[in-house]
């Protein structure tokens, strides 16, 4: 009895480790189900390889999370004909306080609902929001925790970068000068 | 020689006594430490209800705390900086 108690204690202090998701790792895949009527069926991290991702775990109960939903919403339109996508992954308990948030501010991201966490937890997010920048060979490449006015910038900068490297890429693989 | 008198051993129920306590106390720690979890920042949603906040409205509560240290000239007395003058 006395070893089945010292091997509960051992479980209780033996959390698992998560080994989460670093710069320059390749961004772990995964697959959810949208949270959009426009979008049938579930979506994979992988199904959208060669494109600039901007990966963001969100909440409505998370009031940072309230504030950066339109900016990307913004940026998605501002980069619309380009190869990037966001991809706005929810960890609400509910889908429907999540659709009617995303009803309610009209936000017409690409938003996936992370029912048991699984998602959010692999990639071991250290604060609400996190956002992840992953580019064209599906690799991380910035991680942003939080949330305040200024990341916008920053956002605009890292995309630009992550397209220009897509296109210089492209541009080389097909032996021509690059451009967009 | 003189044969030294071993110490008495305590009664086996004594023994089955303490063995039951030690128990007892192991288990309520593990017990005790089942219950000390992190919480992920994103499992706080019930955590972040409002509900679960002390004041209901922060502002409001900081106005209220200005004005009762004004009436009472006690600026600081919760826990705030000042000396009692309610000028700040």
């Amino acid at each position: 009895m006395i070893l089945g108690m010292v091997s509960m204690l051992a479980l209780i202090w033996m959390t698992p480790s998560v080994p989460g998701v670093k710069v320059g790792q390749k961004a772990r895949d995964f697959q959810l189900e949208s949270l959009s009527a426009a979008t049938q069926g579930p979506v994979s991290l992988n199904q959208l390889n060669g494109k600039v991702i901007l990966l963001d775990f969100w909440a409505t109960w998370c009031e940072p999370c309230r504030d950066e939903l339109p900016e990307l919403d913004r940026l998605q339109k501002k980069y619309a004909r380009e190869k990037f996508v966001v991809l706005a992954v929810n960890v609400d308990n509910q889908a429907e306080t999540a659709r009617a948030f995303l009803e309610k501010y009209n936000i017409r991201l690409l938003a996936l609902w992370d029912r048991h966490k699984t998602v959010v937890s692999a990639y071991d997010v250290q604060r609400m929001p996190s956002c992840y920048l992953i580019d064209a060979n599906g690799k991380v490449r910035f991680i942003h925790y939080g949330f305040a006015e200024d990341y916008i910038k920053a956002y605009e900068n890292e995309i630009e970068l992550l397209l220009g490297e897509m296109s210089r890429d492209r541009g080389a693989a097909a032996g021509t000068p690059a451009g967009r | 020689m003189t044969a030294v008198p071993l110490p008495e051993r305590p009664p086996a129920a004594k023994i089955h006594q303490r063995r039951f306590y030690i128990l007892c106390l192991l288990l309520a720690a593990a017990l005790g430490l089942s219950g000390c979890v992190a919480v992920k920042p994103y499992q706080r949603e019930y955590l972040a209800d409002r509900i679960m906040d002390f004041s209901a409205d922060q502002s409001e509560d900081g106005i209220e705390r200005h004005w009762v240290e004004t009436r009472e000239g006690s600026s600081g007395g919760l826990g705030g900086s000042g000396g009692g003058c309610a000028c700040n």
